[in-house]
């Protein structure tokens, strides 16, 4: 009886009793709306803290391409308490690393730092999530570094260019049919108000999710989250108009050639569900079908085009099924010297016509599941991965469940499973097709 | 909230008045603040093989580091990328076990092996739950002294590499720091780019590795770290396992001394690419040198500390100029070197270079400030326990010590090696290692 008074009395606190979970997070909302996390970690006497705000590129009005992440660099560039670049230099005075960063959906910012030192994070994101001074000279600043970053990463990368090409042919005239750098020109117009207003829009604390892992008791990071960010009001939000967002199937191949490239590459992306479309099960076996095709060198793929054919170096397949809107499945290979695209093309296709007859075997279902799920323990080694895995789920879904059963999902895929996963993403009717070429070469 | 700046409605003259501004609020921390403790035990096996261990049994988690000395550096004239070669092959069949077999028998137990080759080691890590114990350190040991070098295994790790390099010939990162070592180090080892070069890759052989492991893996150049969930009696048997069979002492080629040379010149290579990659350096002092702290505290004002650094906060906040720009010190075996990387829009570029020369000479001339001093060893002294937040980051750490030779005390002795370090000294170190004239860059692009 004392036994199930104690349990009850943890529901009444709010608190989730241990379980056999991925990291068994404690989990509170704030009266505001915003969510708190706390996993235990007590290796050192640090903290992860990671706060999540439920928006992202694809949330960018159209022809402002690159505004998500141009705002994320400005929350870096000062509020009236902590102004200009004093936030970083705060954190790092206090021994602490920090970062963000930007994606399609979320947005995310983050610091390690000394256990001891987490109430003073805490206070400066709640801060900056409401106080961002946003001046019009720091962002004309800001806008010239980020046009060095986005040539960085796309017009000194040829393998990011094609994959912008890819990307938006899958995504025709959809949020994900842009890179979350924004282009070029985009970027270069984006005006002082067009920050403001994205900010005044989407920063709100019932927008956002945090997650502290570490050294520190769930009560402890409870009361201080009513200290800090708890004081923020809750905000109206905009309607949401990327959640209504389809994927137009259509079938388009890029071709490449730049002057700077020796190396020839395939790549290939497959429109597939995303984990609310399919369901949990759907989406567990696209993730185990991908994973049976092209991870690592026992997949199928690798076995037969790169140790018995010879006509890969290298092969790869992989799938991420937590995306708002619509995902793939995305396949790489790079072809033996001396063989071209196309027949590497003709090869995979052939391959994967064949996985279901000669490919899909229970042994090899059973040791590829085991596989994945094998090495979950060492998520829970490193003070980072609750962070980075529960943040995205909590901010995606509103509901751990996902991440803390993952591991049942896979388990309990079957061959049925994989059989109607692979004909739901190989239909042949939504897939992109990328060729990388050295200029004047065939494919 | 949303604050707005208040006016004061003052009794006192306007010019007395002051706008408020906003203040944060930190509330205090319940919790008292605790300090890393850590201790490092030294173990021997009975088989002789030394190791340093951390014990952490919060997780059912091992994490081993290990290396032998000998790397890339001492690969033979016309085989450079033999080492690389070689450790790619490790994992790639070993006893009775195929490429196929070996990798089922890792992944099905969830044993994470990788290996590496550096310019002056031969590295290894292992990454494994602590039920896997006896199977992991078996399993290393027969990769280590059983490989089997199957054709196909060869052939194929041989054309993965061939593929990289042919990818990495265009991308101009890369070709800045090749460059930058060879005109550093000219036709010293150190020169060769890593991992390898493509004619020499593709000559190497079945013997070639058979020696490689049979000169070069051995307990007298060996060093390992442990964290995790073992303790020292077992990480005896099991130390045993995966390290006794080698042989004592190991057939070292002998890798010459060198001296950098920096010719305080700019070197330019023509590519078409949006935005120019510089490389730049100058020589520095080694790890062991009394005044290393002074210097790695220069160092990072000068272009190691993220945003609060120089570097960063000329080029980037002030002047937009790059996306990122960084410094760190190189320390081999046989030279240290303070290099960095910065990328800028071609046309930019002229001015990047010109600022980060005025930097360099400025920072060599006039020093640091005592607050730069005090904020540097704050960050240093703070983020320290950073280091110790997964085993494998614990067991890196403790084998990057003993491979600069440093005691086991070290791990608790760091801080205050850094406390130590004052403004005069930092200075110093800027006068003697920021020469201008010493000042020697790479950059590819269209400058």
């Amino acid at each position: 009886m004392l036994f199930l008074r104690f349990f009850l009395c943890l529901f009444l606190l709010g608190v989730t009793p241990a379980q056999a979970g991925l990291f068994n997070p404690v989990i509170q909302k704030l009266k505001n709306g915003m969510t708190v996390a706390v996993v235990e970690h007590h290796r050192a006497p640090v903290v992860s803290h990671m706060v999540w705000y439920n928006v992202g590129a694809a949330d960018e009005e159209p022809g402002k391409s690159g505004a998500a992440h141009f705002f994320e660099h400005m929350m870096f560039q000062g509020t009236s308490a902590m102004p200009g670049d004093s936030f970083s230099k705060r954190v790092q005075a206090h021994g602490g690393r920090g970062n963000a960063f930007t994606s399609y959906d979320y947005t995310a910012y983050f610091q390690n730092i000394a256990a001891q030192h987490l109430p003073m994070v805490m206070a400066m994101e709640a801060d900056r999530m409401v106080n961002l001074s946003l001046e019009t000279d720091a962002i004309k600043d800001e806008q010239r570094v980020i046009l060095e970053e986005r040539l960085t990463r796309y017009e000194n990368e040829p393998t990011a260019l094609l994959d912008e090409r890819m990307r938006s042919a899958l995504f025709f005239n959809h949020p994900y049919g842009r890179t979350v750098i924004g282009s070029m020109a985009e970027i270069d117009a984006l005006t002082p108000d067009d920050l403001r207003s994205f900010y005044h829009s989407w920063y709100a604390p019932n927008n956002a999710v945090l997650v502290v892992t570490g050294d520190v008791k769930p009560e402890t990071v409870f009361a201080l989250a009513e200290e800090t960010y708890g004081k923020i009001e809750i905000q109206p939000l905009p309607e949401r108009k990327r959640r209504s967002a389809e994927a137009v199937p259509a079938t388009a191949r890029i071709m490449l050639p730049h002057p700077e490239v020796r190396q020839p590459l395939w790549r290939r992306l497959y429109l597939a569900p995303n984990l609310k479309k399919a369901g949990a099960r759907k989406a567990a076996a696209i993730e185990v079908l991908a994973d049976m095709l092209g991870e690592g060198s026992l997949s199928y793929l690798y076995r037969r085009l790169v140790m018995e054919e010879k006509i890969a170096v290298s092969i790869g397949a992989s799938y991420q099924s937590d995306s708002a809107l619509d995902s793939y499945l995305s396949l790489y290979a790079v072809p033996q010297d001396g063989r071209s695209l196309e027949e590497l093309e003709a090869a995979i296709e052939l391959e994967l016509a064949r996985f279901v007859e000669q490919g899909l075997a229970e042994d090899f279902l059973a040791d590829t599941k085991e596989r994945m799920v094998a090495g979950l323990a060492f998520l829970r080694d490193d003070i980072g991965s609750a962070g980075r895995i529960l943040g995205r789920t909590l901010v995606l879904y509103g509901d751990p469940a996902p991440a803390e059963e993952w591991e049942g999902h896979i388990r309990g895929v079957t061959k049925a499973d994989i059989l109607e996963a692979f004909n739901t993403v190989f239909t042949d009717k939504a897939m992109v097709t990328g060729l990388l070429l050295p200029e004047g070469d065939a494919p | 909230m949303k604050r707005f700046l208040s006016l004061l409605i003052c009794l006192l003259p306007l010019w007395a008045c002051e706008e408020q501004k906003a203040e944060l609020v930190v509330p205090p921390m319940p919790e008292a603040a605790k300090e890393l403790a850590v201790s490092v035990q030294e173990v021997t096996s009975p088989g002789g093989v030394k190791a340093w261990l951390i014990e952490g049994h919060e997780a059912p988690v091992v994490a081993l580091s290990f290396s032998f000395k000998g790397g890339q550096a001492y690969d033979p004239s016309g085989q450079n990328g033999l080492s690389s070669l070689t450790m790619s092959l490790l994992d790639e069949g070993a006893g009775d076990r195929d490429a196929l077999n070996l990798r089922a028998y890792l992944e099905n137990r969830a044993i994470g092996v990788s290996f590496d080759a550096e310019r002056d080691h031969l590295a290894g890590k292992m990454h494994l739950l602590s039920s896997q114990k006896e199977a992991a350190f078996s399993i290393l040991g027969e990769m280590l002294t059983k490989p089997r070098f199957d054709a196909e295994a060869i052939e194929r790790m041989r054309a993965q590499f061939l593929a990289y390099l042919k990818r990495q010939e265009g991308d101009p990162q890369t070709e800045a720091i090749h460059a930058f070592f060879k005109q550093v180090f000219g036709d010293h080892p150190y020169g060769r780019p890593v991992p390898g070069t493509a004619e020499d890759m593709r000559a190497l052989g079945k013997n070639d590795f058979k020696n490689l492991i049979r000169s070069r893996f051995a307990k007298e150049n060996l060093q390992i770290a442990v964290c995790g969930d073992v303790t020292a009696d077992e990480l005896g048997q099991l130390l045993d396992k995966a390290f006794a069979a080698l042989p004592e002492s190991p057939d070292l080629p002998n890798l010459p001394d060198v001296i950098p040379q920096f010719d305080g010149k700019m070197h330019k290579i023509e590519a078409q690419f949006p935005q120019s990659v510089a490389v730049f350096g100058a020589e520095a002092l080694p790890r062991l040198h009394d005044d290393f702290y002074s210097q790695y505290v220069m160092n990072y004002l000068l272009g190691g500390g993220s945003f609060s650094s120089r570097l960063m906060q000329e080029l980037r906040q002030k002047n937009g100029l790059t996306y990122g720009i960084s410094t760190m010190l190189v320390l081999l075996d046989k030279a240290s070197l303070l290099m960095g990387t910065v990328a800028s829009a071609q046309e930019k570029m002229p001015e990047a270079l010109d600022r980060l020369t005025a930097e360099w000479q400025k920072m060599g001339e006039a020093g640091v400030s005592s607050e730069e001093r005090a904020s540097a060893v704050t960050y240093l002294t703070g983020a320290y326990p950073l280091r110790f937040a997964s085993s494998a980051k614990t067991a890196a750490f403790m084998l990057a010590m003993q491979q600069y030779n440093l005691p086991p005390d070290y791990i608790n002795d760091r801080n205050n090696y850094f406390r130590a370090v004052t403004k005069e000294s930092i200075d110093q170190m800027a006068r003697k290692i920021l020469d201008p004239d010493k000042l020697t860059v790479t950059v590819v692009g269209n400058p």
